[in-house]
């Protein structure tokens, strides 16, 4: 006797997502009941509107900092030098030098993490931090010890280094995550570390920072024409020796 | 990660850029927003290409990443409003027939969906992915994937049928 198979079954049958054999038992079922052949029709028609609907909004110009992503992508370059675009240095730099990230914002965020910071532009294309984390919180210890991704505790306000790298002018720089609310990178200079930008994801507390699609972490590390990654047995030794060579 | 692999990345990325593109278009139903989302989702796997396993799929990762990231940016919201872009896209591509219109009916229908079935439309209907695929990169249970898609065929079903009655 023939089973009706669900409607989720010919669902997946008109996707193409059964095994052979469930398949097979699925158009014994149609041959028996050929009004199922009509879901399975309809099935197949909203696939394919869907994906007519889209491939025809896809047919827009790109925005000229996807354009200008999608260029660098394609063209054969340094390693080293990722992400950077058009698009956003001049952007988002404006954005943050009128006030976006008022300093008591930027305090009730970071709370203990980053005491005193206040944020200034400078013409360098990164948002430098006067003064580094203060000696002794948190995130200086976790950019001065910790290893890259291996901070035990991630809850609130925990920093992580997810990823250590020497910039183009010999710079040792951590980028790094707070909490999963934020990201950052800094760089190390003789008296200890700067941050040269922080953002705020979206979705955490206290909304100001980075509006949809910008990543000024992002930028500011493409900006620092990054070099290979330090991992591993490398970056162990330079914690060892306090981030000197 | 350094040289050739590092080359290799950047130009793998730059082959699923067309795919991820779309994917962003149906979650955001908005071509700006949408190339906002590829290029915040695209520098993020940049900057954290070492978190990359070689060896595993490139592109569900980097799905995963636009997807992560598009619920991120929902949750700062407090509300979304209409899709209003997609008007303004139809006006871009500069084709303005009747399947044209009809097409971007159905895009409308796909905005309007609630996230979760857009997010799996975008996934399986539009950039083929199994549900098996698109479960694990939602982390959501391939039932609860099934059953969004089986709902959110409904609503595309009978926006096919109003099309049809108009044309």
């Amino acid at each position: 006797m023939t089973v009706k198979p669900t409607p989720e079954e010919l669902m997946a049958y008109a996707d193409g997502q059964l095994d052979d054999a469930h398949a097979q038992r699925v158009e014994h079922a149609i041959a028996a009941f050929p009004e199922l052949r009509a879901a399975v029709d309809d099935h197949r028609r909203t696939r394919a509107a869907a994906r007519e609907a889209f491939d025809e909004m896809a047919k827009a110009p790109m925005s000229p900092g996807l354009a200008a992503l999608s260029n660098s992508l394609a063209a054969p370059r340094s390693p080293a030098a990722w992400a950077s675009n058009p698009r956003s240095a001049g952007k988002w730099r404006k954005q943050f030098a009128v006030g976006a990230w008022p300093a008591a914002a930027a305090a009730c965020l970071f709370g203990g993490v980053i005491s005193g910071a206040l944020l200034t532009a400078s013409n360098d294309d990164v948002i430098r931090w006067r003064g580094g984390p203060s000696a002794g919180s948190m995130l200086a210890q976790v950019l001065e010890k910790s290893p890259s991704e291996t901070a035990s505790a991630r809850g609130e306000g925990q920093a992580i280094v997810v990823a250590s790298f020497t910039s183009g002018d010999g710079r040792f720089c951590r980028q790094f995550e707070i909490g999963g609310a934020a990201d950052g990178v800094a760089c190390r200079g003789a008296d200890g570390w700067s941050i040269l930008a922080l953002a705020k994801r979206p979705g955490g507390a206290g909304s100001f920072g980075t509006a949809g699609g910008e990543d000024p972490v992002g930028l500011a590390v493409a900006g620092l024409d990054p070099g290979p990654r330090i991992e591993g047995e490398a970056e162990q030794r330079l914690i060892d020796r306090g981030w000197k060579n | 990660m350094t040289g050739p692999d590092e080359v290799r990345f950047r130009s793998e990325l730059a082959a699923l850029l067309p795919r991820l593109r779309r994917f962003a278009m149906v979650l955001t139903g908005a071509p700006a927003e949408a190339d906002d989302l590829t290029q915040s989702a695209l520098e993020r796997a940049l900057v954290r290409q070492r978190q990359f396993t070689p060896g595993t799929r490139l592109d569900s990762w980097v799905f995963r990443i636009a997807q992560n990231l598009w619920i991120d940016q929902l949750r700062s919201r407090k509300s979304r409003g209409p899709h209003a872009d997609l008007d303004a896209a139809a006006a871009e591509t500069g084709q303005k027939d009747e399947d044209m219109a009809d097409r971007m009916d159905i895009a409308r229908t796909i905005s309007s969906l609630p996230e979760d079935q857009r997010a799996v439309v975008g996934l399986i209907l539009v950039e083929g992915w199994s549900y098996q695929e698109a479960a694990a990169m939602l982390e959501t249970p391939v039932g609860t994937v099934m059953s969004r898609l089986f709902r959110a065929r409904e609503r595309i079903k009978a926006a096919l049928a109003v099309g049809g009655d108009v044309s």
